[in-house]
Protein backbone atom coordinates (compact mmCIF):
# COMPACT_ATOMS: atom_id res chain seq x y z
CA UNK A 1 0.00 0.00 0.00
CA UNK A 2 1.42 3.28 -0.99
CA UNK A 3 -0.74 5.62 -0.25
CA UNK A 4 0.02 8.86 2.17
CA UNK A 5 -0.43 8.91 5.39
CA UNK A 6 -3.80 9.66 6.37
CA UNK A 7 -4.39 13.10 8.87
CA UNK A 8 -6.93 11.22 11.18
CA UNK A 9 -8.55 14.24 12.92
CA UNK A 10 -9.27 13.40 16.56
CA UNK A 11 -10.81 16.01 19.32
CA UNK A 12 -7.72 17.69 20.06
CA UNK A 13 -6.50 20.21 17.73
CA UNK A 14 -4.69 18.78 15.27
CA UNK A 15 -4.16 14.93 14.19
CA UNK A 16 -2.89 11.45 15.10
CA UNK A 17 -0.95 9.06 13.18
CA UNK A 18 -0.27 5.29 13.85
CA UNK A 19 2.97 3.47 14.06
CA UNK A 20 2.89 2.23 9.91
CA UNK A 21 2.03 5.92 8.82
CA UNK A 22 4.89 6.64 11.49
CA UNK A 23 7.38 4.60 9.32
CA UNK A 24 6.18 5.61 6.33
CA UNK A 25 7.13 9.13 7.01
CA UNK A 26 10.44 9.03 9.08
CA UNK A 27 13.75 8.17 7.52
CA UNK A 28 14.64 5.92 10.50
CA UNK A 29 13.98 1.86 10.56
CA UNK A 30 13.65 -0.25 13.19
CA UNK A 31 14.42 -0.79 15.79
CA UNK A 32 15.67 3.05 15.58
CA UNK A 33 12.26 4.04 15.56
CA UNK A 34 11.33 5.56 18.59
CA UNK A 35 8.14 6.98 18.61
CA UNK A 36 4.79 4.66 18.56
CA UNK A 37 2.18 6.69 17.96
CA UNK A 38 1.23 10.77 17.28
CA UNK A 39 -1.28 11.36 19.69
CA UNK A 40 -1.90 15.19 18.19
CA UNK A 41 -0.11 16.87 15.76
CA UNK A 42 -0.41 20.61 15.13
CA UNK A 43 2.21 20.89 11.72
CA UNK A 44 5.41 22.74 12.18
CA UNK A 45 3.69 24.39 15.98
CA UNK A 46 3.62 20.97 18.57
CA UNK A 47 3.30 17.39 18.74
CA UNK A 48 2.49 14.89 21.41
CA UNK A 49 3.62 11.59 20.57
CA UNK A 50 3.55 7.99 22.30
CA UNK A 51 6.49 5.72 22.91
CA UNK A 52 6.33 2.59 25.20
CA UNK A 53 9.03 0.49 26.58
CA UNK A 54 9.02 -3.05 26.18
CA UNK A 55 11.60 -5.66 27.96
CA UNK A 56 11.30 -6.96 24.96
CA UNK A 57 13.58 -4.40 23.36
CA UNK A 58 17.31 -5.60 22.38
CA UNK A 59 18.53 -2.54 24.12
CA UNK A 60 17.49 -4.16 27.44
CA UNK A 61 20.09 -6.99 26.68
CA UNK A 62 23.21 -4.27 26.94
CA UNK A 63 21.51 -1.53 29.04
CA UNK A 64 22.21 -2.91 31.30
CA UNK A 65 22.24 -7.28 31.83
CA UNK A 66 21.36 -6.96 35.55
CA UNK A 67 19.21 -3.58 35.60
CA UNK A 68 16.91 -2.84 32.29
CA UNK A 69 17.19 0.88 32.36
CA UNK A 70 16.14 2.80 28.77
CA UNK A 71 19.04 4.66 27.38
CA UNK A 72 19.20 8.75 27.79
CA UNK A 73 20.62 8.74 24.28
CA UNK A 74 17.68 6.84 23.27
CA UNK A 75 15.12 9.45 24.98
CA UNK A 76 16.92 11.82 23.60
CA UNK A 77 16.21 10.59 20.18
CA UNK A 78 12.91 9.74 20.95
CA UNK A 79 12.39 13.35 21.15
CA UNK A 80 14.30 13.86 18.19
CA UNK A 81 12.09 12.36 16.23
CA UNK A 82 9.15 13.98 17.62
CA UNK A 83 10.57 16.92 16.44
CA UNK A 84 11.30 15.40 12.81
CA UNK A 85 7.70 14.68 12.84
CA UNK A 86 6.23 18.11 13.64
CA UNK A 87 7.86 19.16 10.53
CA UNK A 88 7.27 16.67 8.38
CA UNK A 89 4.20 14.88 9.03
CA UNK A 90 0.74 16.08 8.57
CA UNK A 91 0.66 17.38 4.97
CA UNK A 92 -1.37 15.32 2.90
CA UNK A 93 2.28 14.45 0.62
CA UNK A 94 4.52 14.28 3.38
CA UNK A 95 8.26 15.74 2.12
CA UNK A 96 10.57 12.16 2.84
CA UNK A 97 13.53 13.47 0.75
CA UNK A 98 14.05 16.12 3.77
CA UNK A 99 14.99 15.51 7.05
CA UNK A 100 16.69 17.53 9.88
CA UNK A 101 19.22 16.75 12.56
CA UNK A 102 20.42 17.85 15.48
CA UNK A 103 23.13 20.86 15.89
CA UNK A 104 22.62 21.17 19.56
CA UNK A 105 20.91 19.39 22.28
CA UNK A 106 20.61 20.98 25.86
CA UNK A 107 19.16 18.02 27.72
CA UNK A 108 18.32 17.51 31.17
CA UNK A 109 17.24 13.49 32.26
CA UNK A 110 15.33 13.77 35.63
CA UNK A 111 14.25 10.28 35.85
CA UNK A 112 15.06 6.99 34.73
CA UNK A 113 12.96 5.06 32.50
CA UNK A 114 12.39 1.32 32.34
CA UNK A 115 10.42 -1.38 30.62
CA UNK A 116 6.23 -1.08 31.17
CA UNK A 117 6.56 2.62 30.96
CA UNK A 118 4.94 4.19 28.57
CA UNK A 119 6.60 8.25 27.29
CA UNK A 120 4.32 10.63 25.78
CA UNK A 121 6.57 12.94 23.98
CA UNK A 122 6.22 16.33 23.47
CA UNK A 123 7.70 19.10 21.13
CA UNK A 124 6.62 22.84 20.41
CA UNK A 125 8.62 24.63 18.27
CA UNK A 126 10.14 27.78 19.91
CA UNK A 127 11.46 29.52 16.48
CA UNK A 128 11.43 28.21 12.76
CA UNK A 129 13.36 29.67 10.23
CA UNK A 130 15.08 27.84 6.93
CA UNK A 131 18.29 27.34 8.43
CA UNK A 132 17.11 25.89 11.53
CA UNK A 133 14.61 25.73 14.52
CA UNK A 134 14.56 25.42 17.96
CA UNK A 135 12.03 22.80 19.64
CA UNK A 136 11.39 22.47 23.09
CA UNK A 137 10.45 18.91 23.97
CA UNK A 138 9.49 17.18 27.30
CA UNK A 139 9.33 13.59 27.77
CA UNK A 140 6.81 12.18 30.77
CA UNK A 141 5.81 9.45 32.46
CA UNK A 142 2.20 9.00 33.85
CA UNK A 143 2.23 12.48 33.67
CA UNK A 144 5.32 13.51 35.70
CA UNK A 145 8.67 14.76 33.69
CA UNK A 146 11.22 12.40 33.20
CA UNK A 147 13.53 14.41 30.69
CA UNK A 148 13.25 17.74 28.92
CA UNK A 149 15.28 19.07 26.12
CA UNK A 150 15.66 22.36 24.29
CA UNK A 151 16.74 21.24 20.80
CA UNK A 152 18.11 23.12 17.39
CA UNK A 153 17.74 21.23 14.13
CA UNK A 154 18.73 21.98 10.91
CA UNK A 155 17.34 20.62 7.51
CA UNK A 156 19.26 18.06 5.20
CA UNK A 157 18.47 16.55 2.12
CA UNK A 158 18.45 12.72 2.19
CA UNK A 159 18.63 12.80 -1.47
CA UNK A 160 21.89 14.89 -1.62
CA UNK B 1 34.79 50.70 26.35
CA UNK B 2 31.71 52.33 27.90
CA UNK B 3 28.47 50.24 26.50
CA UNK B 4 24.59 51.32 27.08
CA UNK B 5 22.42 48.35 28.90
CA UNK B 6 21.15 47.03 25.34
CA UNK B 7 24.63 46.88 23.82
CA UNK B 8 26.38 45.46 26.86
CA UNK B 9 23.68 42.49 27.07
CA UNK B 10 23.59 41.79 23.39
CA UNK B 11 27.53 41.94 23.88
CA UNK B 12 26.70 39.33 26.62
CA UNK B 13 24.44 36.85 25.03
CA UNK B 14 26.69 36.76 21.79
CA UNK B 15 29.91 36.11 23.76
CA UNK B 16 27.80 33.20 25.53
CA UNK B 17 26.23 31.47 22.83
CA UNK B 18 29.62 31.84 20.55
CA UNK B 19 31.57 30.94 23.29
CA UNK B 20 33.84 34.51 23.45
CA UNK B 21 35.05 36.78 25.93
CA UNK B 22 33.24 39.72 25.73
CA UNK B 23 36.12 42.06 25.30
CA UNK B 24 37.05 40.13 22.60
CA UNK B 25 33.63 40.26 20.97
CA UNK B 26 33.35 44.15 21.51
CA UNK B 27 36.94 44.84 20.07
CA UNK B 28 35.58 42.75 17.16
CA UNK B 29 32.05 44.41 17.15
CA UNK B 30 32.31 45.27 13.37
CA UNK B 31 33.63 41.98 12.56
CA UNK B 32 31.72 39.21 10.40
CA UNK B 33 30.18 36.96 12.64
CA UNK B 34 30.50 34.27 10.22
CA UNK B 35 33.32 34.89 8.17
CA UNK B 36 35.79 36.06 11.32
CA UNK B 37 33.99 34.82 14.56
CA UNK B 38 33.51 31.26 12.84
CA UNK B 39 29.64 31.19 13.94
CA UNK B 40 27.39 29.34 12.08
CA UNK B 41 23.60 29.61 10.98
CA UNK B 42 22.48 27.37 14.21
CA UNK B 43 24.35 30.05 16.20
CA UNK B 44 22.93 32.55 14.55
CA UNK B 45 19.31 31.37 15.14
CA UNK B 46 20.07 30.83 18.71
CA UNK B 47 21.25 34.46 19.45
CA UNK B 48 18.34 36.08 17.80
CA UNK B 49 15.92 33.41 19.77
CA UNK B 50 17.39 34.68 22.92
CA UNK B 51 17.23 38.04 22.20
CA UNK B 52 13.57 37.71 21.01
CA UNK B 53 13.02 36.14 24.66
CA UNK B 54 14.83 38.13 26.51
CA UNK B 55 13.19 41.75 24.79
CA UNK B 56 10.39 40.03 23.77
CA UNK B 57 10.73 41.33 20.14
CA UNK B 58 10.20 39.04 17.01
CA UNK B 59 12.49 39.72 14.10
CA UNK B 60 11.70 38.27 10.80
CA UNK B 61 13.67 35.52 9.07
CA UNK B 62 14.41 38.31 6.06
CA UNK B 63 15.69 40.52 8.61
CA UNK B 64 17.59 37.39 10.67
CA UNK B 65 20.27 36.97 7.77
CA UNK B 66 20.95 40.57 7.71
CA UNK B 67 22.14 40.25 11.00
CA UNK B 68 26.26 39.73 9.82
CA UNK B 69 27.70 41.48 13.04
CA UNK B 70 27.36 42.42 16.17
CA UNK B 71 26.31 46.14 16.26
CA UNK B 72 24.16 44.50 13.49
CA UNK B 73 22.27 42.47 16.57
CA UNK B 74 22.58 45.69 18.82
CA UNK B 75 20.88 47.57 16.19
CA UNK B 76 17.88 45.21 15.45
CA UNK B 77 16.97 44.79 19.09
CA UNK B 78 17.60 49.25 19.26
CA UNK B 79 14.96 49.24 16.77
CA UNK B 80 12.76 46.97 18.00
CA UNK B 81 12.32 48.20 21.01
CA UNK B 82 12.35 51.99 19.74
CA UNK B 83 15.67 53.39 20.70
CA UNK B 84 16.87 55.31 17.86
CA UNK B 85 19.41 56.58 19.66
CA UNK B 86 23.06 55.46 20.33
CA UNK B 87 25.75 53.71 18.53
CA UNK B 88 24.18 50.53 17.95
CA UNK B 89 21.08 52.40 16.52
CA UNK B 90 23.85 54.02 13.92
CA UNK B 91 25.25 50.75 13.02
CA UNK B 92 21.75 49.29 11.99
CA UNK B 93 20.75 52.06 9.89
CA UNK B 94 19.15 50.86 6.73
CA UNK B 95 17.19 47.84 5.30
CA UNK B 96 18.31 45.78 8.50
CA UNK B 97 16.35 48.46 10.64
CA UNK B 98 13.52 49.33 8.38
CA UNK B 99 11.54 45.96 8.11
CA UNK B 100 11.80 45.30 12.21
CA UNK B 101 8.99 44.06 13.72
CA UNK B 102 8.52 44.42 17.47
CA UNK B 103 5.68 42.18 18.89
CA UNK B 104 5.24 43.38 22.57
Amino acid sequence: MSAAPSVAPTAETGCSLDFDEIRRILPHREPFILVDRVLSLEPRRRIRCLKSISGADPVFAWHFPSQALFPGAFLLEAMAQATLLVFIAGTPEPDTTRSYVLGRADVRWLTPVRPGDRVELRAEVEKAASTGSIVRCEARVEGRCVARARLIVAPVDLQG
Amino acid sequence: MSLDSIEQTVTSVVAEIAELSEADLWESREADLFDELRLDSLLALEIIATLERKYRIEVPEEQMVEVRTLMHAIGIVKDALGHKEGSGADCASGSASEKVSAAR
